[in-house]
């Protein structure tokens, strides 16, 4: 236990003050701070002094790089206004066909006596020769979708074939349109839709694709549901 | 540097989440390729081989390939003898089995056409047609007859004989009936042949009564009705309701198919002075111009998966058949030989067309597939036209 005299007890050693240190300590100091005012003058000055040196030296010229022209300008990257800019622009065409869809012509009748038949030659359409196995697209290591992706004759492909089969059109939409796809042990399916693409026209053409497809039954011995996410992208 | 790392932050989750979708862009049909081996001893293999090349190759979705090129691998072993044959069919893709399953019976042809039509749906989700059956009518000299034949080499049976006109089969949705016209009674009555009794019964008369389509769910009939100088559309209701009129015009209305979903009839009608196509309520009421493509444009049918409608119209100095989008966006010539193609109609699953047509001198039926226009010559022998499809067994 301590008692209050040992705290009235003056220390065993007093300090001793060297005047030499001190002096040393405050040089030091003051050094440094004039180098920062130096600093800071050079760095806010105009034109950057150009450094004249021996043949060892390397003479750097600071210059001002074009926002545009100078991809990792952080200003650029990280503006949500540059974002908005591009997807408006990408949003004019889907404009342009709700315009013509809204426009289009109903069919007039036409009175028998004001009218002659008008024969409009058809493009002569050729048989086609069957198609080389080759042609086959597919979602295959070497195919579209890249290394790892189903093969075409997998049931993962054959579900993936499915959908595309009936999946036309001609738009090209701002975004991709992007689900989940499920099917499951007793060959139900669902989707989620993760990602809309922006274009009515377009994800009409895609929900008709899902809704219209034909999934094969999963293959006996399956033992889980097999689930595939898929982008919808334009014509290519 | 700060900035740089954030941006990476940022940037990464998105970019490998974008690399987890498969990207699909819209293409039309596509065959998958599939290898055929047959083994077995006599000439039921050959039968069963060249079987099933075929239904493979016309199915649409599939294509025959030699086994190096082929994704799927089908082998069967057929045994037996005339009456009682059996084929053991396994078929892999990569790998996993997908298909593998005995098959029995009297008939080779029948068994493979089952084994083609259970590998299209097993790789591909859809029906086969392999097993289905086109009726049309033959005629003879002053004989008509309306015959039934398989998509092979058999010869086709006659389930009618008259020495009056036959003439507009139409297929019922269960399959178990078909309607057609026959000028037995002097004028043109609507009868049904049913394949339960194997006997026709006249269902409509009064007036010349012909061309009957069924609506999809095979509750009604609309066929066209010539009376007093007019022909009109009219529905016939199966269950007993009686015949009611759709069109009462001046004009000549006829040749109606249904839509897939049965609320809607496409007809041909020359109200503005020549054929043309035209799309109304099932139920009647104005009808509108369906297309402008032709001078002469007849015999619509609307195929059962609501995408296209298949018609005749007359192109230089010949009939074609025409296949256009429902919503009028694209308009295709599939044939190009002879100069009487006509009488379109579409197979239960919607990817081939049957048609009359004169390309090889005599009138006899044909089919085609869609997706590679491949014609394929299905009766032999006598003027052949007026085909009707079945529906999936």
């Amino acid at each position: 236990m301590n008692s209050p005299e040992a705290f009235r007890r003056p220390p065993s050693h007093a300090p001793v003050i060297d005047r030499s240190a001190m002096v040393m300590s405050f040089g030091v100091h003051a050094g440094m701070l004039v180098l920062m005012i130096v600093a800071g003058l050079i760095m806010n000055s105009g034109p950057a002094p150009v450094i004249m040196g021996g043949g060892s030296m390397v003479s750097v010229e600071m210059v001002v790089l074009d926002s545009e022209s100078n991809p990792g300008n952080p200003g650029n990257v990280a503006t949500e206004a540059g974002d908005t800019q591009v997807e408006e622009a990408v949003q004019v065409p889907e404009l342009i066909q709700e315009l013509m869809e809204t426009t289009e012509v109903e069919p007039v009748e036409v009175e028998p006596v004001e009218v002659q038949p008008v024969e409009v030659e058809p493009v002569e359409v050729q048989p086609a020769e069957v198609q080389p196995a080759g042609q086959f697209v597919t979602i295959g290591s070497s195919g579209e979708a890249g290394a790892g992706a189903p093969g075409p004759a997998s049931y993962e492909g054959r579900v993936f074939a499915a959908i595309r089969r009936n999946f036309v059109t001609s738009t090209d939409p701002p975004n991709t349109y992007r689900i989940h796809f499920t099917v499951n042990l007793d060959g139900t399916y669902r989707y989620e839709v993760v990602r809309q693409s922006g274009n009515s026209a377009f994800d009409r053409a895609v929900e008709h694709a899902l809704e219209t497809a034909s999934i094969p039954p999963m293959p006996p011995g399956r033992t889980t549901p097999v689930r595939l996410s898929i982008e919808f992208l334009g014509p290519e | 540097m700060r900035v740089f790392f954030l941006i990476l932050i940022i940037a990464l989750p998105v970019c490998l989440a974008a690399a987890e979708f498969l990207p699909m862009t819209p293409i039309g049909a596509q065959c998958l390729p599939v290898s055929v081996r047959v083994e077995g001893e006599g000439g039921g293999a050959v039968t069963v081989r060249d079987q099933l090349v075929f239904d493979i190759d016309f199915s649409g979705l599939l294509i025959t390939v030699p086994e190096n090129e082929a994704f799927v691998k089908l082998s069967a072993r057929v045994s037996g003898s005339e009456g009682s044959w059996n084929i053991s069919a396994r078929a892999e893709a990569e790998g996993e089995g997908v298909l593998i399953k005995e098959y029995q019976g009297s008939s080779l042809h029948d068994m493979v056409h089952s084994l083609s039509d259970d590998l299209v749906f097993a790789l591909t989700g859809e029906q086969g047609i392999a097993s289905t059956r086109i009726a049309y009518i033959v005629r003879g000299g002053e004989e008509w007859r309306l015959v039934v034949k398989s998509l092979d080499p058999r010869p086709s049976a006659t389930i009618m004989r008259d020495g009056q006109v036959l003439t507009t089969p139409a297929w019922s949705p269960l399959g178990d009936r078909i309607a057609f016209t026959s000028y037995r009674a002097g004028t043109g009555d609507i009868y049904t042949y049913s394949f339960t009794s194997g006997s026709a019964s006249r269902i409509i008369s009064g007036g010349v009564n012909t061309a009957p389509a069924w609506s999809p769910d095979g509750s009604h009939l609309a066929f066209t009705r010539s009376e007093n100088g007019s022909s009109d559309l009219w529905l016939y209701s199966v269950s007993g309701g009686g015949s009611t009129p759709l069109t009462a015009r001046s004009s000549i209305e006829t040749s109606a198919s249904f839509s897939p979903n049965g609320l809607q009839l496409i007809f041909t009608s020359d109200r503005v002075g020549y054929p043309q196509l035209y799309w109304m309520s099932a139920s009647g009421g104005s009808a509108e111009r369906a297309g402008f493509s032709h001078g002469y444009c007849d015999s619509p049918s609307w195929s059962p998966r609501g995408d296209m409608i298949a018609y005749c119209a007359r192109a230089g100095s010949g009939f074609h058949i025409f296949v256009m989008n429902s919503d009028r966006t694209e308009i295709r010539q599939v044939t190009t030989r002879g100069t009487l193609n006509e009488d379109p109609v579409w197979s239960p699953t919607g990817r081939h067309l049957a048609f009359s047509s004169d390309m090889d001198g005599v009138r006899s039926i044909y089919m085609m597939e869609l997706n590679s226009l491949k014609v394929h010559r299905l009766s032999t022998g006598g003027e052949s036209y007026c085909p009707a499809w079945s529906p999936v067994r």
